[in-house]
C-alpha cells in the first residue's frame, strides 16, 4: 500500500525501506532504548528484522501504522513514530521510539505531534493512547507536552511476554482545543 | 503490491485483516504447530500475519495466504521466506489440520517453488524441516527436494534443529 508522508519543521515521517534495517539494529540493540520497551532487553538482528517486518505489515492490515523519522538536515534515520494498534491492543496508540543520539532535541514531541494530528484527521477514535513504561520519565514529558494525561496501569502481552505500562491518553476535544490555541 | 498465484484448486494471495479468525485457529492448533514452536496465541498470530506482509516489502518476495477456490476457506500459509540470519531462500508451507491429506501443500508448494526459481537469481531453494516432521518430508520429496545437512535456526529467540532439504535450479528444470 502507498504510505503517506508527513513533514514537520525538521523531520520527514516516511515509509519503511529495506535500508532502514541496519539503523534499527543499532536502535533496538541499545540497552538504554530497549529498557523501556516491551521485553526490556536489547533485540538481536533476527528479532529486529521481525520487528521491522511487523511494523510494515501493520500498515497493510490496519490501513495505518508508524513512520520512519528521518532528519531533513542529514537524512539520519532516528527512529519510528506513529500509530500502533496490533490485535489485542487497548486502543489506537501514537507511540515514539528514537535512538539515543537523537534524544534531548525535541524530535519525539515534534514527530508525535504530527502523528497525532494525522491520527485525529484520518480516524474516528475520540481518544488516542500512549503506552508508556512507568519509569520512562523522558517519554512521560513528551506525553505531557502533547497534552496527554496519565490513566490506568495495565499489563499488556507483547510477543508473548508481559509488559506493564501506564496508559496515557488525549481526547479529540482536548487535542482540538490545543490546536486552536497554538 | 503482492502478486497472486493460481493453481488448479488454490489461490495464493496477500494476507488480509479478515483472515485473522481462520489464521489464528490454525496457529492455535497444537498438532499443526507441533514442529513450528507450539500453539500460538491470537495476538502473536496477528503479528505473524503482519510480519509475513512486511517480509514482502523488505525482500520483494514472501509468503502467501492460501485460499481454496471452491469455498474461499483459508487453508494456511505457503511461500518464500528468508528473514535475517536464515539458511537460504526457503520455500515453506503450513496448512491447518482439517486440510491435510489432500495434496494442497504440494500443489501450493510447487507454485511457490516455480515462482521462486522464475523470479529470484538463486541456484537452489531450501525447506527447513524438523527431523520428526514426516508429513512435511513427504511434501518435500514430492517437490523433488532431497535431505541435506542439519542446521540451527533461531526464531523468536528460540533455537530449533532442522534438516535443510533442498533442490537445485538444474534439478528443478529437469523435472519439467
Amino acid at each position: 500500500m502507498m504510505i503517506p508522508r508527513l513533514q514537520t519543521e525538521r523531520l520527514i515521517l516516511r515509509e519503511w525501506r529495506a535500508e532502514d534495517f541496519e539503523p534499527w539494529v543499532a536502535i533496538m540493540g541499545d540497552p538504554e532504548v530497549a529498557r523501556y520497551l516491551p521485553g526490556g532487553k536489547p533485540m538481536d538482528r533476527a528479532q529486529t528484522w521481525n520487528y521491522v517486518a511487523a511494523s510494515i505489515g501493520h500498515w497493510t492490515l490496519r490501513g495505518y501504522g508508524a513512520w520512519i523519522v528521518e532528519r531533513k538536515q542529514d537524512g539520519a534515520v532516528m527512529g519510528r513514530v506513529g500509530m500502533v494498534n496490533p490485535e489485542g491492543w487497548p486502543g489506537l496508540e501514537v507511540g515514539w521510539t528514537l535512538g539515543r543520539p537523537f534524544w534531548g532535541f525535541g524530535y519525539a514531541t515534534e514527530a508525535a505531534r504530527a502523528a497525532l494530528a494525522y491520527a485525529f484527521a484520518t480516524r474516528p477514535e475520540d481518544r488516542i493512547l500512549s503506552t508508556i513504561h512507568p519509569e520512562n520519565r523522558p517519554s512521560q514529558r513528551v506525553a505531557e507536552k502533547l497534552g496527554e494525561t496519565k490513566g490506568e496501569r495495565v499489563e499488556l502481552v507483547v510477543r508473548g511476554s508481559p509488559y506493564a505500562c501506564d496508559l496515557w491518553a488525549i481526547t479529540r476535544d482536548v487535542w482540538a482545543t490545543s490546536l486552536r490555541r497554538s | 503490491m503482492i502478486p497472486r498465484l493460481e493453481t488448479d484448486r488454490l489461490l495464493l494471495r496477500a494476507f488480509r485483516e479478515e483472515d485473522l479468525d481462520a489464521w489464528a485457529a490454525i496457529m492455535a492448533d497444537p498438532e499443526t504447530m507441533r514442529f513450528l514452536g507450539g500453539a500460538m496465541i491470537r495476538t502473536n498470530a496477528w503479528r505473524a500475519m503482519a510480519t509475513t506482509l512486511g517480509h514482502w516489502m523488505l525482500k520483494g518476495y514472501g509468503m502467501w495466504a492460501v485460499e481454496r477456490k471452491s469455498d474461499g476457506a483459508l487453508l494456511g500459509r505457503v511461500g518464500m521466506l528468508q528473514p535475517e540470519g536464515w539458511t537460504g531462500l526457503e520455500v515453506g508451507w503450513t496448512l491447518g489440520r482439517p486440510y491435510w491429506g489432500k495434496g494442497y501443500a504440494t500443489e501450493a508448494g510447487a507454485a511457490a517453488m516455480r515462482y521462486a526459481f522464475l523470479t529470484q537469481p538463486v541456484d537452489r531453494v531450501v525447506s527447513n524441516i524438523d527431523p520428526g516432521n514426516i508429513a512435511s518430508q513427504a511434501v518435500a520429496k514430492r517437490l523433488g527436494e532431497q535431505k541435506g545437512p542439519e542446521a540451527e535456526l533461531t526464531v523468536g529467540g528460540e533455537t530449533f534443529t532442522v534438516d535443510v532439504w533442498f533442490i537445485t535450479r538444474a534439478e528443478w528444470l529437469a523435472r519439467g
